[in-house]
């Protein structure tokens, strides 16, 4: 049966109407639009799906939709306000830390979670923090001296 | 993957070899086994239901007999699906029994088997372990049936 | 695709497992959701009804005291429970073990009762819990009752929750003085992977140092559910701690285990593993016992 709920988005509410097995990945990405958040493995591993739940990151493949009603949710495209990218999309286009750019979406969430924690982070640090983020493309390097850059600021 | 177990029934080869090869009388000692058709003298037709904890597998089979050495050796292929996971199933199964004695035989069994689908990327060992468990059911079962107390 | 289902949200336990009486076999309880929507997904699993408990207030605390020891509600995600001051403080090996779980997603969302209510052998944190003596609290419609962790797991994805039960608590007893534990995870493929071994290491020291009074070992990913290995235990109880004895408990627990062969090494691979898991996990529970 499906049900009313509001989700919160990038500081904008959406009411959604919407079966109770629907997954948070698929409400954002179909039912509200907002593809920047992908699915990868879809089973929790990948860190493609990564958004932000109340400031945590969590996997939206795995979260069910109802789940994140009455929360706070932060999708990558929430990072670009008042026409400003964010410090991390910026250095992330600065130092070139994605190819294809599917795993960058959650990428740049993680960092703003590492960075969040932990201003000035070691490497190791930073390399731990990534760990649930798969990257097919880069070989991390570049995703790492993006962090490291805007963590020196 | 490879599942190789043996046990000891104590009554004599020619008895055991008999049970284990009448459908009727062995069906019953295999864990979940719901259905032996027999089609032909070395082909049945097999549906075996195994429970992992609230996960229902139903495994429709296909067994050929490839060869066969009254009253010690027989081999068989098995292939069949898991129709809700949408995986395959295939065995290559080897079964020798050895007189210990007049009256004990040991029953061992290798299967080679491979998982398609589903079940073989995310549940392998899993299967593998409840095979074990389940094998020690069906000689616990042989056992009960076989061995006649004195 | 996850095959449709009723998503019921009761508000307190009472009626969380009046609902589950009520629908039997076609409900299942829900937490964070991690493991069972995985199954669902998979196709694996087709309840008709989920129970969410993530509505229940009061299931996610850290409480201790020196009496009643360590106390953890069910929803307490793995990640408050390896940030607990408390929890570092009195049982770091626990705080250790539950920031290996996973990734910081997982460990956001999944919860110690989901954890150990989905009972797959090769999850982090039962190893730990064994070796530390835990106990859970399960509450039902006929009353409640406190389980031993050791006897709470059956069998793969089994545990003896009856399908009206509800896991909310976990409980660790206080560690003596000279008390020290070491996780180890061993995986041979990625860091993140599923591991091959798991082993848990609690170790008591005497007055001196030197003899080993009290040791418990929790091993998973290496039977059908996480288990104690108890021979290894009562050998190495009440010796010194000498490098042939540590020898002699890695060819026991060795011979104690009958792992299943896999893409993750051979029976043979992970007897011999565990023995060398062993010697590391309790020469490092050792050493911290001795701080």
């Amino acid at each position: 049966m499906k049900r009313k709920i509001l989700l919160n988005i990038n500081d904008e509410d959406y009411e959604v109407e919407i079966d109770p097995n629907r997954l948070l990945v698929d409400v954002i990405r179909e039912d509200i639009g907002l593809t920047g958040t992908k699915k990868g493995c879809e089973i929790g591993v990948c860190g493609a799906c990564t958004v932000l739940m109340d400031g945590k990151l969590v996997s939206s493949c795995l979260m069910l939709a109802i789940y994140a009603a009455g929360k706070k949710i932060t999708t990558i495209e929430g990072l670009f306000k008042n026409g400003e990218l964010h410090p991390l999309q910026k250095a992330f286009l600065d130092y070139g830390s994605f190819q294809c750019g599917f795993c960058t979406p959650g990428m740049v969430l993680a960092s703003k979670a590492i960075l969040e924690e932990n201003p000035h982070p070691t490497e190791h640090e930073i390399r731990e923090g990534l760990n649930g983020n798969l990257c097919r493309c880069t070989g991390y390097a570049k995703v790492v001296e993006a962090i490291q850059a805007v963590a020196g600021k | 993957m490879l599942i190789e177990e043996k046990f000891t029934v104590k009554a004599p080869r020619e008895k055991v070899w008999a049970f284990l090869m009448n459908p009727n009388a062995s069906g019953p000692c295999v864990p979940g086994c719901e259905k032996i058709e027999v089609l032909d003298d070395k082909t049945y037709r097999v549906t075996v239901k195994v429970k992992i904890a609230f996960v229902s597998l139903a495994f429709n089979m296909m067994v050929k007999i490839s060869e066969m050495n009254p009253p010690s050796h027989l081999e068989t292929l098995a292939t069949g699906e898991e129709s809700g996971m949408a995986s395959n199933i295939k065995a290559k199964n080897v079964l020798d029994l050895i007189s210990l004695s007049e009256f004990e035989t040991e029953v061992s069994y290798r299967s080679e088997v491979s998982l398609f689908g589903k079940l073989g990327t995310m549940g392998q060992s899993v299967v593998k372990g409840k095979a074990k468990q389940l094998g020690r059911e069906f000689a616990e079962a042989v056992r009960d049936r076989l061995e006649v107390s004195a | 695709m996850i095959s449709g289902f009723e998503l019921l949200e009761p508000k307190s336990v009472k009626e969380a497992c009046s609902m589950l009486s009520k629908y039997g076999d076609q409900a299942k309880v829900i937490a964070g959701g991690l493991s069972l929507l995985l199954f669902m997904r998979e196709k694996l699993y087709r309840p008709k009804y989920l129970v969410s408990i993530m509505g229940i207030k009061g299931l996610d605390y850290i409480k201790y005291d020196e009496k009643n020891g360590l106390r953890i509600g069910a929803l307490t995600t793995h990640r408050t429970i390896e940030n607990s001051k408390t929890i570092k403080e009195k049982f770091p090996v626990m705080a250790e073990t539950f920031h290996k779980v996973g990734s910081m997603r997982i460990r956001n969302v999944g919860t110690i009762g989901g954890n150990l209510c989905h009972a797959d052998p090769r999850l982090d944190p039962p190893p730990t819990l064994l070796a530390l003596d835990a106990k859970v609290k399960v509450v039902g419609p006929k009353g409640n009752r406190t389980i031993k962790l050791e006897d709470f797991f059956v069998n793969y994805y089994e545990t003896v929750l009856k399908p009206d039960e509800i896991l909310t608590e976990v409980r660790v007893p206080g560690s003596p003085p000279k008390t020290g534990g070491a996780y180890i995870r061993f995986s041979t493929k990625t860091n993140d992977d599923t591991p091959a071994v798991e082993l848990a290491a609690v170790v008591t020291l005497d007055s001196k140092k030197e003899v080993l009074e009290n040791v418990k070992i929790g091993l998973g990913a290496l039977a059908p559910t996480a288990i104690r290995a108890k021979k290894t235990e009562v050998f190495l109880k009440g010796k010194k701690f000498k490098a042939d004895i540590l020898e002699e408990a890695s060819r026991i627990v060795s011979q104690e285990v009958d792992p299943i062969g896999d893409l993750r090494g051979s029976e043979e691979y992970k007897k011999e593993m565990v023995g060398v898991m062993l010697k590391r996990g309790v020469k490092m529970a050792y050493e911290k016992a001795g701080r």
